[in-house]
């Protein structure tokens, strides 16, 4: 039913479409006459029919409306792109019935402003078909007025643009990414056609070589940004003739258009049609900061290598695979039998293996096997330290390293000058060790007999008085050679290199008390009052106890020795925390003669007081000194102010002790006026 | 209680001598050997009370002698008392190790050496 009456509406609207005063006419001429009627309307009908056709079956959608703007016909186009049909539109608001909240509201209001002017309005608006599919129409609307000129409608013909404008959109979308990528990427395009030799250069080429967008150069003047010397390289590239036309990629010095030397990749493709080649086309991209952090990587690594060539030691190192990947001249010096072996790429094993087989090695002569395995176990570790010997006799030593990304760092030093100076020391150790021993037995023993059959003859001849001074005397004179042999011992291992000292933790305090309690005895025969140390006081130290106690009883010794009869014995420890300990020994003897304060202390100097036959065999403050010295302490000698003499004996603060428990000046109490030494 | 015997193993005859004089003159019974191996016999044989050991004797030496003496059931229990001229704190450690049971280094006095055997001799009675 609908199609009937749009069919029999055709004519009519297609009339208008074509010619709204010829529709006008005929509506007049309808009054007169049908027959003069019929007559004209089968001329016209011909042509109204071939109208109504193409009203049919044109691809856009046709519109009319009366003049209040409510549609009155419709085609089968615009039923097809909105989804009304014709009925469901008739008698609509077109703009009610297909705008929707996307339609640009200006558009709207001019089409709208035009419209009730009665004028022409064309744009595009944004619509929404029944399904709510939006899709954009490019329209143009006409006024339809009568003979008189009365508006009586209009006449928009609408074609769906969507299409074309998605298609615009994604063009300009993909020229908008092309831009971007190739500005970011500093890469250009170009095309070269081979038939014209015309030359197109992108934007962004352009703007590489400093010319503004859009210019485009001949040939020999882009062949001009290159220089001289690298032009050739350029041709080539750029000729579809040659061995690498179909694909070719080359690195170029150019200089711009404004004399800005750059470097620039230039990549070629071929174009071919009908056999032949029509078209080069390309990429242009800057990489001058490539090249130039590559020439930095470069002059960094020359750097490191020259250096390496420079230092003394030989040097190499191996990647994963355990083949050499660098090594210096000195690295291949060291291995005079394997030296032809290294080189790059050669492998570990295969090296030591080889080398082991000629007798490079001390170590692996008649079992090359088993001393290969080793070496490789060794290097594999990858944290290797070791001493090599080679067949000359120099010694290596030998230090491997494993790198985060598992290549090994390997250094070779020449350590035959320590090895030899190391085996000269113990040997003369071993000679010096040998010489106290056999100077001990040979001078020792036969004091056992002078000594021990003294003692006993002495026991023996109690009741007989002619023979009691002999062996007294026999007796007196062992124990003096006994003295004298322990201290040239002591002394010959304090010059002993290293063994001597056994130091630990000890509270000298502590060590000087019991020397004190030791001679007490000694102290009591000459009615001598011996002071101190404060045991309260700790002074703590790294010492060996022997020792440091030898030194204490020498000097106390001594000072008994000389102290008047009655008088008293000062010991004094005195800490000064970082600074070390302390500890005097004062009495109130005849003191030490000035110009004798420095001589006491060496050999066989024995001070003027002691010639009278008080004792002592001169070595005694020797054997101090050393010790003193062993521990990285003093001893030293004066005269106190008062009278008498002070020796002081100061030991360096034991490591732990030193600032965290101790404190870091001695307290003002122990500053006493009569200890000499100051730190 | 019948006389205790001490062994005295020692190469220098005067030393001997004197050991010999000292212990006698406390009652003690006393065996020479003036070298190791006869040392080590006589030990064996006799199986004195107490052994004196001179450590650095020609051939076989006081340590090796002391090892000996441990090794076997026959003199193992025996105490030794080494005597020597070297008289650092390692040579005293290393002669302890070897089995000794003091060590007193030459020269020493009479009355100590006799102080030592009777309070070893003692000890092992005990």
């Amino acid at each position: 039913m609908i199609a009937t009456a749009f069919d029999t509406a055709w004519p009519a609207a297609a009339l208008v479409l074509l010619a709204g005063v010829a529709v006008a006419g005929l509506r007049r001429r309808r009054a007169e006459g049908r027959k003069r009627a019929e007559a004209k309307a089968r001329v016209l009908t011909a042509d109204l029919d071939r109208l109504a056709l193409v009203v049919r079956n044109t691809v856009d959608a046709v519109v009319i409306t009366d003049a209040a703007r409510r549609i009155t016909f419709v085609n089968a186009a615009f039923e097809r792109i909105t989804g009304y049909a014709a009925a469901e539109a008739l008698g609509r608001n077109p703009g009610q019935l297909l705008q929707c909240q996307g339609t640009d509201a200006l558009t709207i209001e001019r089409m709208r402003v035009a419209l009730d002017a009665g004028q022409v309005f064309s744009g595009t608006v944004l619509n929404r078909a029944k399904d709510g599919r939006q899709y954009w129409i490019e329209l143009a609307i006409q006024p339809i007025r009568d003979d008189g000129g009365r508006l009586t409608g209009f006449m928009s013909i609408e074609s769906d643009v969507t299409l074309r404008r998605e298609a615009e959109a994604a063009l300009r979308a993909s020229q908008t990414f092309l831009y971007n990528t190739g500005r970011i990427g500093g890469v250009g395009g170009w095309a070269l056609d081979i038939q014209s030799g015309v030359v197109q250069w992108t934007d962004q080429t352009c703007r590489i070589l400093d010319h503004e967008p859009g210019h485009q150069p001949t040939l020999q003047q882009w062949l001009a940004c290159c220089p001289p010397e690298a032009r050739p390289r350029m041709r080539q590239a750029l000729d579809h003739r040659a061995e690498s036309s179909s694909a070719s990629d080359v690195e170029l010095p150019f200089i711009t258009a404004q004399g800005r030397p750059i470097w620039v990749r230039l990549a070629a493709e071929c174009e071919f049609a009908d056999g032949g080649a029509v078209r080069m086309v390309g990429a242009l991209q800057d990489i001058t900061a490539r090249r130039a952090m590559e020439a930095d990587i470069h002059r960094h690594a020359q750097l490191l290598r020259d250096a390496i060539a420079t230092i003394d030691e030989a040097f190499v190192v191996f990647d994963r695979d355990d083949r050499i990947v660098f090594f210096n001249e000195k690295y291949r010096e060291v291995y005079t039998r394997s030296r032809d072996l290294i080189e790059l790429g050669a492998r570990f094993e295969d090296i030591v293996r080889t080398g082991a087989e000629r007798g490079q090695y001390a170590a692996a002569n008649g079992r090359v096997d088993a001393w290969v395995s080793e070496r490789v176990a060794q290097h594999r570790a990858g944290n290797t330290q070791l001493e090599q010997q080679l067949d000359d006799g120099r010694w290596m030593r030998i230090i491997e390293r494993r790198t985060p990304d598992g290549h090994t760092v390997g250094f070779r030093v020449d350590i035959t000058d320590l090895v030899r100076a190391t085996e000269a020391a113990e040997q003369a150790n071993r000679a010096q060790s040998g010489f106290i021993a056999t100077v001990s037995h040979e001078l020792r023993t036969p004091l056992q007999s002078i000594i021990g059959f003294s003692e006993l003859g002495l026991h023996f001849a109690a009741g007989q008085a002619q023979f009691l001074p002999m062996f007294t005397d026999i007796l007196a004179g062992g124990r003096r050679m006994l003295t004298l042999v322990n201290g040239l011992l002591d002394v010959s291992k304090m010059e002993g290199s290293g063994g001597a000292l056994t130091p630990r933790r000890c509270d000298l305090s502590v060590l000087a008390a019991q020397v004190v309690h030791e001679l007490r005895h000694m102290a009591d025969e000459r009615g001598l009052h011996v002071q101190g140390p404060d045991p309260a006081a700790a002074l703590p130290v790294d010492v060996d106890g022997f020792r440091i106690q030898q030194v204490v009883r020498n000097v106390l010794a001594n000072a008994i020795r000389f102290a008047p009869v009655g008088s008293s014995i000062r010991l004094e420890g005195r800490h000064g925390g970082g600074h070390g300990v302390w500890l005097s020994v004062r009495d109130q003897g005849p003191g030490i003669p000035p110009g004798e304060l420095d001589t006491i202390f060496e050999p066989f100097m024995q001070s003027s007081r002691t010639r009278d036959g008080s004792g002592g065999t001169g070595l005694g403050l020797t054997i101090c000194r050393k010790i003193m010295r062993a521990h990285g302490g003093r001893i030293e000698a004066a005269n106190a102010d008062g009278g008498g003499a002070v020796m002081t004996l100061w030991l360096p603060a034991c490591a732990a002790a030193a600032a965290a428990t101790l404190p870091a000046a001695p307290p003002a109490a122990l500053r006493a006026p009569d200890l000499p030494i100051e730190a | 209680m019948p006389p205790r015997t001490v062994l005295t193993i020692e190469d220098q005859p005067d030393i001997r001598r004197l050991i010999r004089m000292t212990l006698e003159f406390k009652g003690f019974t006393v065996q020479d050997a003036g070298d190791g191996r006869e040392g080590l016999a006589l030990a064996r044989q006799g199986r004195p009370d107490l052994i004196l050991l001179d450590v650095m004797m020609p051939g076989m030496n006081g340590k090796e002698v002391s090892r000996a003496l441990a090794a076997d059931p026959a003199t193992a229990a025996i105490p030794v008392i080494m005597l020597s001229a070297l008289g650092s704190a390692s040579d005293v450690e290393a002669g302890l190790q070897a089995g000794a049971r003091a060590y007193l280094v030459k020269p020493f006095s009479p009355w100590e050496l006799l102080d030592k055997v009777a309070a070893l001799i003692d000890e092992a009675r005990v």
